[in-house]
């Protein structure tokens, strides 16, 4: 993944997250589920981490929210019906294609967060960049790229000492009401709100006083990667795979249920 | 001062690198705020939802003070957010709820030439907010009886209330601004956000029913009329005389 | 010599501010000079260090009288791009100066602007590296780097694009002392190496004296001092007036070039019981998540009543000892005691009331609109009572003489750094801690500032409270405190009597305690 061109590696994310949105058939979403995750330990992501497997467990549970909404909001009549009810208006319906059609939505966050994880863990900020920039991208919009990167990581920074700043002046986060929470939080915008308006002004300057234009013209980019024959072999793998998939959407059928046809 | 007797000349800049730094680190704030409240109070079952939606406390007074560099601010962290969340390449789409959040006050304030500055001369400042607050709760009230049905009388009892509150509001404290901000950047921002944000999740998992979509429009709409109340109002307030004296405040749309 | 710079009746104001910032700035810099400008804290010297390379007026707004040309250029009508180009300027802040991700992508911004190629580009990259000492740091991320290193990279930048005039803006005011002996060392090389005009802007008047063949002093916006090196130092009367410190070795011998530190040692009242350790720690060992281990088998005794410095190296542990006295951090290995009960025991709210802690940049704990919100904040959310905070709040703004700025400024974010810095010493005090522990409170400072906010700290002292700073400033670490507790890595290397520490040049040169 590491020798990868940047843009193939965006591209990977990228064109997967449509072929997703495509997807419609919870196998092909589970299949699609277990080829994202293969991807990602081939190109050594350590995506059973400990730090990822919070966030995945969180995400995985969180998502169930959505069987809250296909089954408690959303009355789907199907072949089994397994509790039906009335709350006044409310008809409260669960059967099996409710359960169908809210795990292939579920299921389309979880290929999407799984694409994510690839995206943070396995492309850099410079990768993030470089590969736009290889694409022609304008050198202003990665330059603020950069600078968003750079402000997520300060702005983490400054949130933290400003919290502590206020603990050693009396303030208990974790025990004060919500009305108390919210003026805290007011007091720690205003302070990360100040903060940045100076940052801003002292990158601004520094920027400015290298003479960089807003509109680069003439600008040359010192880094370059070629693209390899195997990142173009991966673009356009990737692009039947697209397009593949946009065929079978229109014809309304599934990749795995196509597959055991053939074979 | 009278700079133009003692042979001072005003220096004027339009768009310059400040601006985009600004867009840049603004997103950045926001995205930190924005993945940070969906985590702390998420709205079953939206993902990526949060009933105290932090981030808007930024992008809305930013859209005021520097114009559509904040709107665009608010746009992008909520990119950033919807990939965070799932939703990969619909976020383009999804994030135009925060652009027009931001939007929506902004253009009001331009198109009624008004000062952004609620905080100048803001008189009795304690019962303003106690007014804020009421209305905020009384708008929920109206909200949830809209979404229910059935409760035409709630709704307009509600209606009515929200009508006397802002008129009581004008008399005490007198300014197009105040009145402006209640309407367009709390009200207006809040509601026009929460539909095509919901719409836009609706979508994205698979459009269920419409009750389903009217708790979405609830849940974001009470959460952002919460943030924009309490936290970005106080923030207007405090912050905007000294914003306008810098040179990255817009008065117009890009500079 | 040709004129590269100059002021013709030049006169600015912000557009925020009331008054002129700079009035009727007569002024010529010649190509090869190399120039020092001095002067108070809020005098003009950024303002005039910007008006050099056009960021005044291009791309600020305020209000204008007067003109500057800078290598033939009007800076009215110039482009900022070509100005940018062609003059080079180093700013105060090491962190937003760096704007991209590496080292090398930071260096090739300013490169590619100019249009150079790739095999030209990656020539002044090395080039420029090995120029400021940092060979081998071209994938280095700002987050791998220190202050010093990251105005390394900042003057790397600017030199691989050839200016022809380089302006320093206190380029070692938030830097340790090592950071700043970098930094000297790379403008002697400079200076010698190439035919530029330098311009440096400092408060330390040794390094400006050594350098500089012309100093500017300003004041209040005007000229009060233009002419040769020589010539400065006998001006006395006028720098005393401006808070400009002279050493003692310069003020007796002129122009020295020995220049090793040596200052006199407060001889000030010193209170302290020894029997009476108020905090004591016992093999505190802690490793940061990313497995720094910043503290290791420290043990130690803080008694009531003491001055003490705590000195090292960035990145020796100072902060993280701090944090662990005031309970921010729990101790991983090891044990914490205040007043003889273990730290685990407080809550960090108990904690407010018995150790207070002012941070080194000030806006990090200024939260409230107004002087009173902000003092009053801490005690609002301890719950005390009306009556007690109101005798507070007064007790505390006449002590630290604030109640003059709330009768003239609205909001806090109007004050100058001098002034917030008291303010939120006074935010802290108002809590009466016993103990107060203050990071850094001499940085960006100019002279006359320090002297009254230590003066402040040492009629704390007076008052039997224990003080502790973190600081690297060599004058106040001689002239105020009573003891020196010394960390170099992580590890304890002494604590000791301030009076021994001046006399110990090996115990000096782990603490990074001189300039040279």
């Amino acid at each position: 993944m590491t020798k990868l061109h940047p843009i193939t590696k965006i591209s990977i994310v990228f064109i997967l997250s449509f072929v997703v949105l495509l997807f419609s058939n919870v196998f092909d979403l589970i299949c699609l589920l277990i080829l994202i995750i293969i991807l990602g330990l081939l190109a050594k992501i350590p995506i059973f981490s400990r730090k990822f497997r919070k966030i995945i467990i969180g995400i995985l549970i969180s998502s169930l929210s959505i069987y809250i909404v296909w089954c408690f909001f959303t009355p789907v009549e199907g072949d089994i019906i397994f509790f039906e009810t009335w709350v006044g208006n409310w008809h409260i319906l669960i059967s099996d294609q409710s359960i169908y059609i809210a795990s292939r939505y579920y299921l389309r966050i979880i290929n999407m967060f799984f694409l994510m994880i690839f995206f943070f863990a396995g492309i850099s900020d410079r990768d993030l960049i470089h590969g736009l920039r290889s694409i022609k991208v304008p050198f202003t919009v990665t330059l603020i790229i950069s600078m968003t990167f750079r402000g997520l990581s300060m702005f983490q920074q400054e949130y933290s000492i400003v919290r502590e700043a206020m603990m050693t002046r009396g303030v208990e986060f974790e025990r004060a009401s919500i009305p108390k929470r919210i003026k805290n939080f007011i007091s720690i915008f205003i302070v990360l709100i100040v903060l940045m308006f100076k940052k801003t002004e002292d990158m601004a300057a520094s920027i400015e006083s290298r003479g960089i234009p807003l509109r680069s013209k003439n600008r040359t980019t010192y880094h370059y990667f070629p693209i390899k024959k195997k990142d173009y072999a991966i673009i356009i793998g990737l692009f039947i795979l697209l397009f593949f998939s946009i065929y079978l959407s229109l014809i309304n059928k599934s990749f795995v249920f196509l597959f055991l046809e053939l074979f | 001062m009278n700079n133009s007797s003692s042979g001072m000349e005003e220096v004027r800049i339009g768009v310059t690198w400040r601006h985009l730094v600004v867009t840049a680190l603004a997103t950045g704030v926001s995205a930190i705020l924005a993945i940070y409240a969906v985590i702390l109070a998420p709205v079953a079952p939206f993902p990526g939802v949060s009933g105290l939606y932090l981030a808007a406390a930024v992008y809305v007074p930013l859209s005021l003070w520097l114009g559509m560099w904040g709107c665009f601010a608010g746009y992008f962290s909520c990119v950033i957010l919807g990939f965070v969340s799932g939703f990969g390449p619909w976020s383009f789409v999804w994030a135009m709820a925060d652009f027009i959040e931001g939007f929506v006050p902004l253009l009001a304030f331009r198109i009624f030439k008004a000062d952004v500055d609620i905080g100048a001369n803001l008189k009795r400042k304690k019962e303003m907010y106690i007014l804020l607050a009421i209305l905020v709760i009384n708008l929920i009230v109206s909200a949830i009886a809209t979404a229910i049905g059935g409760l035409e009388v709630l709704w307009l009892i509600t209606l009515i209330v929200a009508v006397v509150l802002i008129i009581f509001m004008y008399i005490i404290n007198p300014s197009r601004s105040w009145l402006l901000y209640v309407i367009f950047g709390i009200f207006g921002a809040a509601i026009t956000s929460a539909l095509w944000g919901i719409w836009g999740i609706n979508v994205f998992i698979g459009e269920p029913s419409a009750e389903a979509y009217w708790i979405g429009v609830i849940g974001w709409f009470a959460g952002d009329l919460i943030v924009l109340s309490a936290i970005a109002t106080p923030m207007m307030v405090s912050l905007t005389g000294k914003i306008k004296e810098t040179s990255i405040f817009v008065d117009k749309w890009f500079s | 010599m040709k004129t590269v710079v100059e002021f013709n009746d030049f006169s600015w104001k912000y557009k925020a501010s009331k008054d002129l910032v700079l009035k009727s700035i007569n002024l010529k810099i010649s190509q090869g000079e190399f120039i020092g400008i001095m002067g108070p804290t809020g005098a003009g010297k950024s303002t005039l260090c910007c008006c050099i390379n056009g960021l005044i007026p291009l791309r600020t707004r305020g209000w204008i009288k007067g003109n500057v040309e800078v290598l033939g250029k009007n800076t009215r009508t110039a482009k900022m791009t070509e100005l940018g180009q062609r003059i080079g300027l180093v700013f105060q802040d090491p962190e937003t100066q760096f704007i991209m991700i590496t080292v090398e992508d930071e260096i090739a911004l300013g490169l590619e602007t100019l249009g150079l190629d790739r095999v030209e580009i990656k020539k002044r990259i090395e080039w420029a590296l090995k120029l400021v000492g940092l060979e081998g740091f071209e994938q280095k991320s700002p987050d791998e780097l220190s202050g010093g290193q990251k105005q390394r990279v900042a003057i790397a930048s600017i030199m691989a694009m050839r200016p022809e005039i380089l302006i320093l803006d206190e380029p070692t005011s938030d830097l340790d002392p090592i950071g700043k002996y970098e930094i000297i060392e790379i403008l002697e090389e400079i200076r010698k190496e190439f035919d530029l005009t330098i311009i440096l802007v400092s408060h330390i008047t040794e390094k400006i004296v050594q350098f500089c063949n012309r100093i500017i002093l300003l004041d209040n916006g005007e000229i009060r001092f233009n002419g040769a090196t020589s010539e400065f130092l006998k001006h006395k009367e006028l720098l005393n007036k401006l808070g400009i410190y002279i050493p003692i070795h310069l003020s007796q011998n002129g122009i020295s070039k020995n220049l090793k530190f040596s200052e006199q040692i407060s001889t000030g009242k010193y209170v302290t019981t020894e029997q009476d350790p108020i905090i004591e720690i016992s093999n505190l060992s802690f490793t940061y998540p990313n497995n720094t281990q910043a503290l290791k088998d420290i043990s130690l005794k803080i008694f009531n009543g003491d001055f003490i410095s705590i000195i090292g190296k960035n990145g020796s542990g100072k902060t993280t000892l701090i944090k662990h006295f005031n309970g921010l951090l729990r101790p991983q290995q090891g044990e914490v005691f205040i007043r003889g009960d273990p730290v685990l025991q407080y809550s960090i709210t108990q904690m407010a009331q018995i150790i207070g802690f002012c941070y080194q940049n000030p806006d990090h704990q200024l939260f409230k609109n107004t002087i009173r919100e902000e003092i009053e904040f801490g005690l609002k959310n301890l719950k005390f009572p009306d009556d007690e905070i109101k005798n507070r709040y007064n007790e505390i703004i006449d002590l630290l003489d604030l109640r003059k700025f709330e009768e003239i400024y609205e909001s806090t974010f109007y004050l100058s750094k001098g002034i917030r810095q008291r303010l939120a010493l006074a935010s802290v005090l108002v809590l009466k801690p016993e103990i107060l522990i203050v990071d850094e409170p001499t940085t960006g400072q100019d002279y006359r500032m320090i002297q009254e906010f230590m003066k402040i700290l040492q009629d704390l002292h007076e008052q039997k409270h224990t003080i502790i700073i973190i600081t690297h400033d060599p004058r106040v670490i001689a002239q105020y405190s009573k003891t020196v507790i010394i960390l170099d890595d992580g590890n304890l290397i002494q604590k000791l009597p301030t009076s021994e520490f001046l006399k110990n040049e090996e115990l000096q040169k782990i603490a990074a305690y001189t300039l040279q």
